[in-house]
């Protein structure tokens, strides 16, 4: 094992002639073992271009004394040019090697996939390994993107029932999105934000097909991930209820998958979406009495409109901008069928811009955290 | 008389064991995307259909034989009844038909350890050591196989339902609809070639002498089809909720690829390795037990006293065959489409013809109703 | 050349390949006409193997003389004296009137002095003179027994070789002018070392006393346990020269008669000079020589013995030797301790499963780690595998010699500690081990997780209870090592297939030693053990001639156990 260099992130960049460009994120084990005082990474970075993945590692290994190998690689990186021109190639070329795996995740980056790679430079974590997989694993509690191993995107390429959504990478320019509703409808690289490491993730990047289409911001992230049934828990915000400006913070989770069901006697198909979630209440900006549960109640059918809000809005963008049934709404119409041709001769991606969706939003407020009660300040009883 | 080969006995529980494992190595290999080929959606459907209908031919075929009396095998009968000549044939051809079988696995698996672990070890080290294995397994006998399949049946059942638990994440059943997949047709169609993928359950006929209990045959048989069937087609419904169809077709080594996916945490991932175990064991001891089976198939079919010398020039022919193949995909080819797909006819008619002829022979030939 | 044999024995066509080897579960062979009888073949006449017979060695059959004098000189060709020292003979007249010459014939050291003195001697001399002569000399030598030899045990023998056996033995021949008869009094002691905790096989929870090499006192042992009139000592010897005493004990009525059978077939076969040890007789009675385990079990502890004699084993006990072997034995009781039986369920249980994974571990563990770190990198926690790659960047060795390194000197510093005095041993081994980890760390020849890896295997050699197997599992550790070297998790499959099948193949005393899981025999007792109070059957692999072995309810008094009882059907 002390004659391989363990790459730990890889990206692929397409170049000009149908050559793509490698660039491997190389661990230094003797650095990570013990710090050598010099503050140097306990990593490098290397790239180089070739006719096809391999034939770029290859060319890797002119200046890399030990052989390149992927087994322990976390995650692959792919520029937004790349993922427009289709990665169907690249990922396949991937998954026939028995090195590199399918539990890598794919992440799109805004810019090429080597200054992105270039531009990791982790903080608490000496692995870079452990920072992307971390990084990556942050979903369970912000629900800013789904998961997208090589497998899933690899599954819902060929899918006749899904298409795939990556996650959405950029270096940090913090501009903020113009017309953003809320702090998290941003993608990655809009995140106003100082300090730390220059990467980030947030939103999700919509394939039809293998080709990148366009992007999702997180908010919009976390909705996809409701009607999948995918989404975990985050903190959520919604204004609150009532004149006044304000937010109401939710720790939201799906109480239960989602239920979809399916009308395909109808020309077109009309399909009935239920979620439920359930939340906590973090905060809420104004002082509202949490302790009525008349009070709860008017919070919840807050919080449940702006959520059916929010995902109706996503599921009109997937079908009017990208035409893409991100949502995986075919794998709930598949079992309609007998055969399997059948199936097939249905169309489902074909017919889903024009499908009737509707969507129900079920919001539970369970608990309200350690604070029974506002602390009012006082003279401000009159509220 | 002639003196019959003696091997040793076992008992019921191990002669299922036995079968289970000749039967169902093949899900570690090509096995669930042949399935998945022909059925799409309902390759574990297909699976069942098979194992029924081979599970019938092989209770036809274990009840004639237990209709000729006493504890005699499929060649036996058939050289007792039919002369020489119907061992021969009986022996001979189902012997050849197991040497291609272990010939055929011995090289798909060696191609999938190579591909999947092993990638600069030559093929003819790899190969050889699994045929070494089978070797002495088959040499050892009869008891010590069945006994060794016995011991490691569970195990190597809990292996790949542990696998099963951690893919759980991906698994998701609504991806086994389309319900009848390619349709009843092609499900029928199949459902006939596939009885070759349970050739393996002939075996019975041919270790029944060692059976403790020659009356058990029946019982063995069914319950080898049944239980090995219904894990086969566990094991292709489970790819097929964890891989969805278009997805499902393009993977060589189906179940390899589903443990490669095991990502449970940091801590829990990239366990292929460790399922070597599991796969390359029941690689193994299907190697020994069908090779076994071969040479003592030979040596009834030509009348010879004992069959043990016959195993080394078996493993050298089997281990020369499975470098026949040009290539991996040629002997998947083989394997699954003209060993099992055209194989059956051989496999099944050709007994059923065999103790067909048996039985009017009795009722010509008034041998006092008794083989011998 | 055993290499060439061994390939020409795989090409021949013999007993074992045609399996008529020894089974106890066999159905009965169906009878062949013109075949020979069970147990198969003639047993070819008894020659003698090597040498002549030595001068003045007594011949079968040979009688006493009437004359003292004759017989003195007889037993003095026979016993070489002189220059034999050890031999006395002790001439002296019967207080009778007239006196009636006499001698006493014994062995120094064999027999004990004050039983001569008080016993023989004496009373012979002493009392004599109290009893009128007897009228009827033909009767002389049993009434001298019955009235005037106060001895406990007293035979009357006619025949020389018998004669000089018991004095071998440690018995005294008292030889009287005019009778062709010997009086043999039982006067057998010796020194020997008293009943102590045995050394090997320690344990908190039961009795602590072990076999010593005083033979009776073994049997004594045993049947203090066992007070059961079945319970029966076959005595026999074994060796030309030696003619070590050897009891067969097993409890009648219970134990197959086929395997006593059988264990007197391969006692009665032994033909050689002296047999030292029962590791010397388990090597002559065992079946396979080159077997991965031995398919004799040694014990130093009665109730162990009795345990097993209980269950419907035979157990064997040679003379000078703290051990018993127990036969048939099968792989899994290798595996177990008195103890676990001791404790309750959950702690037995428990220690079971823990020695079960000491065995893999010692079996397994560094070839695991030779072929993971060769070819397996993919299967180790990124961070480990990117320290465990760190650490060795200094290490100027393959992973293989590396452990190969480490493996060989800690079997060094094993055998090195059994050979320094007992005062330093203990003090060496570990010292030895940790300065020699910590220092081989510290110059950069191995890397440090393997010590781990050595240590834990160590461990888990020490935590096979049998001795035999401990050694097996260390040969073959070096073969898992070098087949994980080769070929990675390949060859370790390929090894635990091969060892699995040789386990499986191999038999003891008829009864296959992966017994009672492969073949499957009912058994409580395999892995983990049964509940006390429901353990009624015998091992069933042993085919004993009972087979239960206590009430369907233990305990009448525990509503559960009377629901257990009714649900099968009880009243």
């Amino acid at each position: 094992m002390e004659e391989l260099a363990w790459v730990l992130v890889l990206g692929l960049d397409q170049r000009p002639r149908q050559r793509v460009e490698v660039t491997a994120l190389i661990a230094i084990p003797r650095r990570l073992q013990q710090d050598d005082g010099s503050g140097e990474k306990p990593f490098f970075v290397a790239s180089a271009v070739g006719d096809t993945i391999f034939d770029a590692m290859n060319l890797l290994n002119c200046y890399v004394s030990r052989r390149i190998n992927l087994t322990h690689a976390k995650a692959v990186v792919m520029g937004m040019d790349t993922a427009e021109q289709g990665i169907q190639v690249y990922l396949d070329g991937l998954s026939r090697d028995r090195e590199a795996r399918r539990i890598m995740s794919v992440l799109i980056s805004h810019g090429p996939a080597g200054e992105f790679i270039r531009a990791i430079a982790p903080r608490i974590e000496a692995n870079p390994g452990k920072y992307m997989e971390e990084l990556i694993a942050n979903r369970q509690f912000t629900g800013f993107y789904e998961p997208s191993l090589v497998h899933d995107i690899l599954v819902a390429i060929a899918s006749p029932a899904e298409e795939p959504v990556a996650i959405r990478a950029a270096l940090s320019e913090g501009p903020g999105r113009p017309g953003q509703e809320t702090a998290a409808d941003v993608g990655a690289g809009e995140v106003p934000r100082r300090g730390g490491d220059p990467v980030e993730l947030i939103g999700g990047v919509v394939f039809s097909g293998d080709r990148a289409v366009g992007t999702l911001t997180g908010d919009e992230m976390r909705a996809v991930a409701m009607v999948r049934g995918t989404f975990r828990r985050a903190s959520v915000t919604v204004p609150q209820p009532g004149e006044e400006e304000g937010w109401l913070a939710l720790a939201l989770s799906q109480r239960s998958p989602p239920r979809i069901s399916v009308d395909l006697g109808s020309d077109p198909p009309r399909l009935r979406t239920r979620i439920s979630l359930e939340a906590d209440i973090l905060m809420a900006d104004d002082g509202f009495n949490y302790s009525g549960q008349e009070t709860i109640v008017r919070l919840q059918q807050q919080a449940a409109r702006v959520l059916k809000e929010r995902i109706e809005a996503v599921v009109r963008r997937a079908q009017e901008e990208f035409q893409a049934d991100i949502f995986g709404f075919g794998r709930h119409v598949q079992p309609h069928f007998l055969t399997w041709p059948q199936w097939q001769d249905y169309r489902w991606l074909q017919r889903f811009p024009e499908a009737v969706i509707e969507v129900e939003v079920n919001l539970e407020i369970r608990r309200i955290g350690l604070l029974f009660r506002e602390h009012r300040p006082r003279g401000a009883e009159t509220r | 008389m002639k003196a019959r080969i003696k091997d040793g006995n076992i008992d019921g529980r191990q002669a299922l064991a036995l079968l289970m494992v000749a039967t169902s190595a093949k899900v570690f290999l090509l096995f669930p995307r042949v399935m998945v080929n022909a059925a799409a959606t309902a390759g574990w459907l297909l699976v069942l259909i098979s194992a029924l209908l081979a599970g019938t031919l092989v209770l036809v075929l274990a009840k004639l034989l237990a209709a000729m009396g006493g504890d005699y095998s499929l060649e036996e009968v058939a050289e007792a009844r039919l002369g020489p000549g119907g061992g021969l044939v009986a022996g001979v051809t189902l012997s050849l038909l197991f040497l291609a079988d272990v010939a055929l696995t011995a090289r798909q698996f060696s191609e999938a350890l190579i591909t999947a672990v092993l990638p600069e070890t030559p093929i003819s080290v790899v190969t050889a050591v699994l045929f070494l294995v089978a070797l002495y397994g088959a040499y050892l006998g009869i008891e010590a196989l069945s006994r060794v399949a016995w011991l490691l049946v569970p195990w190597i059942g809990m292996g790949v339902v542990l696998g099963g638990v951690l893919v759980f994440p991906y698994t998701r059943p609504e991806q086994i609809f389309p319900l009848l997949g390619n349709g009843l047709d092609v499900l029928v169609t199949r459902g006939i070639t596939g009885t070759g993928f349970f050739m393996e359950l002939l075996l019975i006929l041919v270790i029944r002498p060692f059976l403790r209990q020659p009356g058990q045959t029946t019982v063995v048989a069914l319950s080898a089809t049944a239980l090995a069937g219904m894990a086969m087609a566990g094991v292709v419904a489970q790819y097929i909720m964890v891989f969805p169809v278009p997805t499902a077709d393009t993977v060589t080594f189906p179940l390899l690829q589903m443990i490669r996916l095991v990502f449970l945490g940091r801590f829990t991932q990239r366990v292929e390795a460790a399922y070597i175990f599991v796969w390359v064991i029941t690689g193994m001891l299907k190697m020994g037990i069908v090779l076994y089976a071969s040479a003592l198939l030979l040596a009834r079919g030509l009348g010879l006293p004992v069959f043990r010398p016959l195993l080394f020039a078996l493993t050298l022919l089997a281990f020369a065959v499975s470098f026949v193949p040009d290539s991996m995909v040629q002997a998947f080819e083989w394997d699954a489409f003209t060993l099992r797909e055209r194989g059956w006819v051989v496999g099944y008619i050709l007994p059923l013809v065999l103790l067909g002829m048996a039985l009017l022979a009795r009722g010509i030939g008034r041998k006092g109703g008794r083989v011998r | 050349m055993p290499v060439i044999e061994f390939f020409k024995r795989l090409l021949t066509v013999d007993d074992s390949t045609m399996q008529e080897t020894f089974s106890l579960g066999d159905r009965p062979a169906q009878p062949t006409p013109g075949a020979t009888p069970e147990p198969g073949r003639k047993r070819r006449r008894r020659r003698r193997a090597h040498g002549r017979p030595a001068e003045g060695e007594p011949r079968a059959g040979e009688p006493l003389a009437t004359s003292l004098a004759a017989n003195r000189r007889r037993l003095e060709t026979v016993f070489n004296i002189p220059p034999n020292a050890d031999v006395v003979i002790r001439p002296f007249d019967i207080g009778t009137r007239p006196p009636l010459k006499a001698m006493a014939v014994f062995m120094e050291g064999l027999a004990k002095r004050d039983v001569i003195n008080d016993a023989v001697l004496t009373s012979l001399m002493q009392f004599a003179h109290l009893d009128p002569m007897p009228p009827d000399r033909t009767r002389l030598m049993e009434d001298i027994a019955l009235r005037w030899l106060p001895g406990n045990e007293v035979r009357v023998l006619g025949e020389l070789p018998a004669v000089v056996k018991e004095i071998v033995l440690g018995a005294t021949a008292v030889l009287v002018e005019g009778s062709d008869r010997a009086l043999i009094v039982e006067t057998k002691g010796w020194d020997y070392r008293s009943v102590e905790e045995p050394q090997s096989e320690m344990l908190v929870r039961g009795p602590h006393e072990g076999f010593v090499e005083n033979f009776r006192t073994n049997t004594g042992l045993i049947r203090k346990i066992l007070r059961t009139e079945r319970l029966v000592t076959e005595m026999t010897t074994v060796g030309r020269i030696g003619r070590s005493l050897l009891a067969i004990m097993y409890v009648d009525g219970l134990a197959n008669p086929k395997l006593i059978e059988e264990v007197r077939r391969r006692i009665q076969a032994i033909e050689v000079d002296y047999v030292a040890e029962s590791g010397i007789l388990e090597q002559l009675i065992e079946d396979y020589p080159l077997a991965f385990m031995p398919s004799v079990l040694a014990t130093q502890r009665p109730d162990r013995v009795a345990a097993f004699l209980s269950e419907g084993h035979v157990a064997i006990l040679l003379d000078n030797s703290p051990f018993a072997l127990v036969v048939p034995t099968t792989f899994f009781t290798l595996l177990h301790s008195p103890e676990d039986h001791y404790l309750r369920w959950p702690y037995g249980a428990f220690m079971r499963v823990i020695r079960v994974g000491a065995f893999f571990i010692a079996i397994l563990l560094p070839a695991l780690y030779v072929a993971v770190s060769n070819y397996h990198q993919e299967m180790i926690p990124t961070d480990l595998m990117l320290s465990m790659a760190g650490a060795r960047e200094l290490v100027p060795f393959p992973t293989v010699v590396e452990v190969l390194l480490m493996e060989g000197a800690f079997e060094l510093i094993r055998e090195a500690g059994l050979r320094v005095p007992t005062v330093i041993g203990p003090t060496i081994g570990i010292v030895g081990a940790l300065i020699l980890g910590q220092a081989a760390v510290q110059a950069g020849i191995i890397s440090p997780l393997l010590v781990i890896v050595v240590a834990l295997t160590a461990l888990g050699s020490f935590g096979i209870p049998d001795y035999g197997l401990q050694f097996g599992v260390r040969l073959s550790r070096f073969l898992f090592i070098l087949a994980g070297a080769v070929l990675g998790f390949l060859g370790i499959s390929a090894g635990l297939v091969l060892l699995a099948l040789h386990l499986t193949s191999l038999k003891s005393f008829g009864v296959p030693v992966a017994s009672p899981r492969a073949p499957y025999r009912r058994s409580q007792d395999v892995i983990l053990r049964g509940w006390v109070y429901r353990d009624e059957k015998r091992p069933e692999h042993l085919r004993t001639l009972e087979s239960t072995r206590q009430s369907e309810l233990t305990r009448p008094w525990w509503p559960h156990a009377r629901v257990h009882w009714r649900r099968k059907g009880r009243r």
